[in-house]
This record gives structure tokens, sequence and C-alpha cells, in this order.
């Protein structure tokens, strides 16, 4: 696999390939990202074609200050933001939503780990979208706290709070739905 | 309640089954929005041509910079950029009495990612300078580091140092690093004011010292006096594997396995390790082959076919995996004749689990995702062979929450060379099968305020999975594939009764078995099984100052105090099956449910009841804290004797837990207090402590003063809409952290590490 560096020169220098590289690069994290965040598979794809026709669209002129997958997840999470405030998703009904699933357990326990998955999709779909956006971003993003502050407008604190106060809402509403052994 | 590492741990790993026509369509309108762009731009420089220039004009001004700067660029930029080294050091001005940030990132060509973060203060005690170093280093058990911290004068000249080697913690090699706390005390000689007066800088210094014996697994077995397994996992020429997942499995009866130890995972070189093997166990190795797409991966597993026991090194080759060229194709239809649109496709080699005549048991697997509107897949390169075969839904199309298991279809395959087999039926609907349980005086076999569930267990797994509810009347009914049917009948498979307080998915306590020669497809033919019943018991658990031994909502959040029960004697910290049974109430009170059993191991010793507790810290950590005292358990919830936690005998943080909970407290009522000046005074705060002095009991006052370090809102960082206004003083000297106040009466613990903000030179007292 290409270095990002690598793949953004050969980008600016106009090679197909590389936009091919990309994609095929950060298509499922950025996919599962927004999929998380707006419970949706459609809209998840919607978003996903958006920021790569943005990004094919200025990908010759681009100067990314930090990696280039940070500057992906911060696209998509603003797509969804923009996504979310105009259909505001979130209202969408829990059995019409589709969730996401897991190949954390692997094939020896693919029925349990499938299941959590979804347990955890719906839950995901049930609390707020702001404690959603921070908790998606940092775990599945991999983004830290300040990243998020700065990307949404708010304090660190308040990034914070929203990751707690999300992350106990999950907590309670899984109760009793997964063990409590460690991981 | 869930630790919360467990959820985060199952969001990171949350992932979706790739859509290739979505994919498609996504890179086809990318590409032509690129090749788009690229016809309208017009580039007035050849690109390599502008690169060439770019390059030049950078490289000029990176050397100019040198030479201006010197050797002193190379410091400035290994400090801004915080390179991993093997050998890292910094400059920093000295300052008496306060807190010497020092971000040293210390690395080696094998381990580029060992970190050491360190704070120092330097402070003056009995005329002698004296010092501490805290530093976090995330690295090998047993390595050695050596600090060395020189004081220098305003020419850089060295006035006084001081070099200390300290090892790693962790006795135990696990195949992994860890986090170490590294606190260090030195002294540099006596130091009068007017020698203080000369020193202006603190040279810091750190570097990994090479282990004098290389840490391996045999170095580890030799020293280790407890029963040890080790080996290594290779490939089929030799090379270690890496990450390959070993499984330990406590084989104590025949048809009946449990976990003796948790997964442990192979280093770099290939090695993996555990100690504390007290019971016969088995050792298998599972592999994830590298994905060579995203939606389709493969699996290797293989077992030394052998019970084993005490200390014993087992070194595990795999086989190259087969490849082929049989096509598997099909359908996946739901049992109404339906398409899944959705699915996975998981075709691997039977195991045969009873074989006891080979050495070793192997078995492989592929798997594979698709999405397809009429359910059809189709995979190829597939060796020839016997396969199971089995097509499971990734998502229920009818209900949309979770994937029922009467969808997952199971089929064995005959595979062969260069030709194609196809699998597509219609299945049937599975019968329903009922059954009937019922305690010993007659009464349906259910509890008030709990739930009798029929858990299906399986061979090789921890866990069991829930099938069936009992209803009020004491029947259940249940739906199984054709596979799990013929596992039932031969006791592969088996079923249990379990009760429980919380209805739940998954379950780690097997009770009491259910025969499946009860059950019936007819409803008036289901068979009865008569049990004992279970009991509730009840217990306390108070703190040392007859408080409930639960921690306040805030700033735990609700992650309460529960009680586990250990089921496994525990062979290690980390070992041993447990489950979660109940949560303590307001007032320390907890009800569980034990079959007389297990009420019976528990009085014992065999089995026992942990006391898990947040940690303070991180309130999504929980950790055992204490064992309940099985004599304090009691069948009346009235003449309950509660057990009491003697936090003061404690190790780690639980020891400071008191001092921890009445800060809370105190906070708690200092934003009253807050909330009440603020009332009378036009929402305004008080500038300083002094000015509550008039409003507050005068004991109250005290104590406020002593502990609290109060910053009105707005004097730091009057932008932002959330004040941290008030902290606990004395608990920060104690713990590194402390229970913070902010403007709009929250209360959380933080670390000292995020304190920085509060400016307490300008605290206006």
């Amino acid at each position: 696999m290409l270095d990002d560096r690598k793949i953004l020169k050969k980008l600016k220098a106009g090679d197909r390939e590389a936009l091919c590289l990309v994609y095929d690069k950060y298509k499922e994290s950025l996919r599962t990202i927004a999929a998380s965040m707006l419970h949706d598979r459609c809209a998840a794809d919607d978003v996903l074609h958006d920021v790569f026709v943005a990004f094919a669209r200025k990908a010759r002129q681009l100067h990314i200050k930090s990696s280039l997958r940070r500057y992906l997840i911060a696209s998509v999470a603003n797509r969804v933001r923009d996504e979310y405030r105009r259909k505001r998703v979130h209202t969408l009904e829990l059995d019409r939503a589709e969730p996401v699933c897991s190949r954390a357990g692997g094939p020896d326990s693919r029925i349990m780990a499938d299941e959590r998955a979804q347990l955890l999709a719906h839950a995901l779909a049930s609390i707020p979208f702001e404690q959603r956006e921070v908790i998606v971003l940092h775990l599945k993003g991999t983004l830290t706290f300040r990243e998020i502050a700065r990307m949404q407008s708010i304090t660190l604190s308040t990034a914070h709070g929203r990751y707690r106060y999300g992350l106990n809402k999950l907590r309670t509403l899984l109760d009793g739905e997964f063990n409590d052994d460690p991981c | 309640m869930i630790p919360a590492k467990k959820i985060e741990h199952h969001i990171r790993k949350l992932t979706l089954p790739p859509t290739r026509e979505a994919d498609e369509r996504i890179l086809q309108a990318a590409l032509h929005t690129f090749d788009e762009a690229g016809s309208a731009q017009t580039t007035p420089i050849n690109p390599h041509v502008h690169n060439w220039v770019t390059r030049t004009v950078a490289a000029i001004v990176v050397i100019a910079v040198l030479i201006s700067l010197g050797y002193g660029a190379s410091r400035i930029v290994r400090r801004l950029m915080l390179k991993p080294t093997e050998k890292a050091g910094l400059i920093i001005d000295f300052k008496l009495d306060k807190d010497l940030y020092a971000d040293l990132r210390v690395g080696t060509k094998q381990d580029p990612e060992i970190v050491h973060t360190s704070s120092v203060r330097l402070f003056v005690e009995e005329g002698q300078l004296r010092g501490t170093l805290r530093a976090d280093i995330c690295s090998w058990p047993k390595f050695k580091w050596r600090t060395r911290v020189v004081l220098l004068d305003h020419r850089d000249r060295r006035l006084a140092s001081t070099e200390q080697v300290n090892e790693n913690g962790g006795v135990e090699y696990q195949g992994r690093r860890d986090w170490f706390r590294h606190c260090i005390h030195f002294a540099l000689g006596s130091f009068d004011s007017e020698r203080l007066e000369q020193v202006q800088r603190v040279s810091i210094q750190c570097e990994q010292v090479p282990a004098r014996t290389e840490v391996t697994p045999n170095a580890w077995v030799a020293s280790n006096v407890l029963p040890v397994v080790h080996g290594r996992v290779t490939r089929p020429d030799g090379r270690p594997i890496a990450n390959a997942v070993v499984q330990i499995r406590e084989e104590r009866k025949e048809g009946q396995r449990s976990i003796a130890a948790p997964d442990v995972y192979t280093d770099a070189r290939g090695f993996y390790c555990f100690d504390a093997i007290r019971w016969a166990y088995s050792v298998s190795v599972l592999v994830y082959t590298d994905r060579t797409s995203g939606d389709r991966y493969c699996f290797q597993f293989k077992k030394f076919n052998r019970t084993l026991q005490g200390t014993n090194e087992v070194n595990i080759r795999l086989e190259a995996l087969p490849s082929g060229t049989a096509v598997l194709k099909g359908q996946a239809l739901t049992p109404d004749g339906g398409a899944v649109t959705q699915f996975k496709v998981d075709v691997r080699k039977p195991i045969d689990w009873k074989n006891r005549s080979d050495e070793y048991l192997y078995g492989f697997g592929f798997v594979q995702f698709f999405a397809d509107s009429q359910g059809r897949f189709a995979m190829s390169g597939l060796p020839s062979g016997t396969y199971q075969v089995a097509l499971m839904p990734t998502i229920n199309e009818t209900t949309g929450r979770s994937v029922d298991i009467a969808d997952r279809r199971e089929y064995v395959c005959e595979l062969t060379e260069g030709k194609t087999a196809d699998i597509t039926r219609a299945t049937e609907k599975e019968p329903t099968w009922y059954g009937r349980v019922q305690f010993e005086d007659g009464t349906p076999a259910v509890l008030p305020g709990a739930t009798t569930q029929i858990v299906e267990w399986s061979q090789g797994y921890n866990e069991g999975w829930t099938v069936a509810i009992i209803d009020e009347e004491g029947c259940f009914t249940a739906r199984f594939s054709e596979d799990t049917l013929q596992r039932l009948k031969s006791g592969e498979v088996w079923l249990t009764v379990n009760t429980t307080k919380s209805r739940r998915v998954f379950n780690k306590i097997q009770t009491e078995r259910f025969p499946f020669s009860l059950m019936s497809t007819d409803k008036e033919k289901a068979g009865l099984l008569t049990m004992k019943r279970p009991q509730f018991y009840y217990g306390r658990v108070v703190y040392e100052n007859g408080r409930p031994g639960v921690p306040p909502a805030a700033p735990w959040q609700g992650a309460g105090v529960s009680i586990r029960l250990r089921c496994t004697p525990a062979t290690s910290h980390s070992a041993g099956i447990t489950e979660r049974l109940d949560n303590l109430d307001k007032q320390g009170s907890f009800s569980i449910i034990l079959t007389d059993e297990q009420h019976e191991k528990v009085q014992a010793g065999e089995y026992s009841l942990e006391i898990m507790h947040p940690s303070y810290e991180d309130e999504r950590v929980s950790s055992p804290i204490d064992n309940f005292p099985s004599e304090l358990l009691n069948r009346q919830r009235d003449t309950v004797k509660a057990h009491t936690l003697h936090l003061e005998s404690m190790t780690g943080e639980h020891r400071h837990l008191m001092q921890c909970l009445d800060s809370y407290d105190l906070l708690k009522i200092f934003d009253a207090i807050l909330r009440q000046w603020r009332a009378e005074h036009n929402g305004e705060f008080p500038v300083n402590l002094a000015q509550l002095n008039s409003a507050v009991d005068p004991e109250v006052f005290a104590r406020i003063m002593q502990t609290i370090e109060y910053q009105r809102p707005g004097t730091t960082e009057p932008e932002t809409e959330l004040h941290l206004i008030a902290y606990d003083k004395n608990l920060l000297e104690k713990i590194r952290g402390t229970h913070v106040l902010f403007s709009n009466g929250d209360i959380e613990f933080l670390p000292q590490r995020e304190l920085v903000t509060i400016d307490t030179a300008s605290r206006l007292d």
C-alpha cells in the first residue's frame, strides 16, 4: 500500500489510479463512520459519494495540513452534520433503520458478534446526535477530543462531557445485553 | 452495568459489509469529476518542474535556518516533533516548587512507540535540593530505564547531576507491552539561596538500558514458580506469526469445556505465554490470514490434540493454506422463500472434535460478504473436499433488529476442482419444539422479579445463547436448525435452565440441565422437568463510615457497584468465569438468585462473590475491590447484616476512595452555597472565598478554606461557555487528580494533567 504522501503527489499529477487507491483504502472506515452516525446505510453512501466527488474536484489543488485520513474523516463528519440538519435523520424509526455489523469475534463467535453489533448500532442510534458524533469520531475515527472539539467548535470539556454522557447512555441501554467480562 | 471499555471495544470493531454496486457508483462519479476537473484546469508550470523548484527552495530555507541557529535547531526540531529516538533529552528552564513537563519520546527500531513522558518537581528540603520525577512508560516488562537530571547555570555549565536506573514492573511475560509508572526521588546536594540563583536550566535525559538477560518466555518460565504454558507459533516455513490468537482451554469433564484463561496473543517473535494453569488444559491457535480484499478473509485453526497439565512448551506450526479452482454458488433465502440481500458465507473444513488419534486437529475456512438483491452469491478459488457452509444474514430484513437464529443456514457441501457446486434451495420452516419446567412444589418455574430462560451451550464456547423464555405457565417454545438438532441429539450442544434477574442474550454460568429428550414438536407431548427452586439471597455493603457502599450518582454517572459471581476457581487475577448478578441500590443493598448447588459452593469458598467497584479516575473501569462474605448472605431482606469495605487496608487507588467521596460531598455543599450567594447577588459569583465568610457556618467555612481552591469564572477563559471554578487541592496533592466544580454545577474528576488551565497565581483571595 502506498504512503498517503505519495498518493497525494500522484493525485496532484493527475493520476486516476491514485484516486482509486484512496477510495479503496478509506471507503470501509468512512462508510462505517457515516453509517454509525446517521444509522442509515443509503444516507451513508450518499455522504461517501459527496465527499469523494468533492475530493476529486479539488484533488489537484489540495493542501492538507494534517493527514489525508483525518482530512477525509473531517469531510465525512461535516457532510453528515449537514445531512443530519437537512433531513433530521435521527427521527428515523428504529425498525426502519439498518444496523452495521461486526467482524470483531471472527468465525468462532460469529453469531454473537453480529448480534452485539446490531444491538450496539441500535443503541447508538438512540442517543443524541451530538454525543454519537463524538463517540464515533473518537473511537472509530480515532480523532482526539481536541480535534473533535475544534471540528465542532466546542470546548474540550464539552467534547469530553458529550463522550462521557453518550457512553453512559449506551451502557444503560445495553445493560443486560452484553456480559460484564473484560473484552 | 456493562463496562464502558467493552462498548468502546465493540464500537471500534464496528464495520459495514461492503456494497459493490454503491462502491462502483461512487468511484465512477469521483473519477468522472476528477477527469473533468483536470481538463478544465490549466497548469501554468509543469508539475515536475514545479516540484523541483519547490524542493530546491525548501532545501535552501532549511539549510539557512540550520546555519543560523546552529546546533540549537536540531534540538528545537527534536523538541517540537518528538520523534522517537533511542535516547532523548530536553533542557527546560528551572523553576523551584513547580511541575516542569518534559515530553520525551524514546523508542528503538524494534519498539518505535515506547513513550516516556515525565514531570519533574524540584524543591528544597533541609538545605538539600531534592526532586521527584514521574514518568509513564509504555514498554516491555522488566526493561530498565536510565534517567539523568543535570542542573545547569547560565552558560550551561554543570552545577549538579544525578542518575538513576529503574526497572519496569510486571513480573509476568505476557507477550505484550504495558504501561508502567515510574516515580524517582533524587537529591542534588546542598543548595543555599546564593547557589540556587545560579541554577538557570534543568537537563533531563532518559534512555532505555539494554536488558542484561533477554526477556524471553524461557527466561521467564525459569524464574516462575507457577505452572506455565508457553511456546511459539510459526508459519510453514518457520517464520513467526505475530498476533495469533492462542486459546488455552480448561478441560475438566468430557463434553463440558470451559475457558481457563483469556485468549493470549503472540508477540512479534511468535511467542506466547500464560501462567497459573492449575487444571488440565488444551492449547489451540486461531490465525486470520491477511485479507486480500475488504470483503473476504481466511482463517486457520490448529489445536494440539492432547490434554496437558503443569508447565509445558507447545509450539505450533501452521500448514500452508490450500487453494483450488472449485466454485460455490447459491442463493440465500429466508424460511418464507424471500431473498436475504446482505449476508456472509462461511465455508470451513469440518473438524472432528472427537478424534483423539491425530496429534493436531486442523481446520481452515473462508468467509466472504455478499450484497445482492436476489440473495445470490458465488465464491471462487476454493480447494476441493467436503466443507461445512453457513449462510448468515448480516441484516434481518423482517425485524431490522437482530439476527434470528432460525435464519442461519448450514449445509455440508462437496466441492470438486474446476467444478461449480450449487446450494440454492428453498428452506423449509423449522418445526417448533416445546418443553415445560416446574419447581418441586408443582408451581411453574418462574420467580417473581426474575426471568427463567432456556440457554443453548456448545462445546468450545464460553457463552451460552438464550433460545427461549419460560412463560408464566412454565412452558417454552424454541426452534433449532437441522445442524443444531443433530448436535443436540448427539450431546455436542445442550440446554440449561437459567434463572436471572435481568434477561440476558449471553450467559456465562451453567445451571440445571434440560434434557433434549423431554422436548417434543407436539405441545401436548412436551416433557416436564422438575427442578429445585432457586432462592433469592440478600446482602448489603457499606463504607467504613457507615454510608452505603455505592459512590454518588456523579461523577461516576451511574457506574454502580456490582456483585459478580466468580464460578471457575481463579487461577490468576484474570482467569475464571464470572457473571454479574446485581447492582447495589442507593442503600448499598443487593439481591441475587442462587441455586442450592451454587449457594453450597459459595459457602464452601469454591465460588466467590466479588464486589466490583468503579475507579474514581475512570468510571468506565471496574475492578474487584473485595469479596462479599458468604456468611452475610441472608434469605430475609429485613435482617441483613452489612459488610464493611475497609478502604484503608486496600491497595491502589481504593485506599483514597473515602477522601474522594468526602471531596465530592464538600464540592456539592460548596456548589449549594454558591447558588445561594448568587441568588442574593444578582447572579454574580463571589470575588473570593473570604466573601462567603458571613454567609456560611464557621465550621464549614474553615473546611472550605482548607480544602477548596476557588477561581471566579471569567478570569482566565472568558470566552468558554463552561468555567472551571473550584477544585479540591488536598486531593490533588494526594492522588494527582481531583474533583472539580464547573460553573453549571457539574462535578467531575479530572487528572492533574488536565488542570493546567487553572491559573492558581491569579487566585484573588
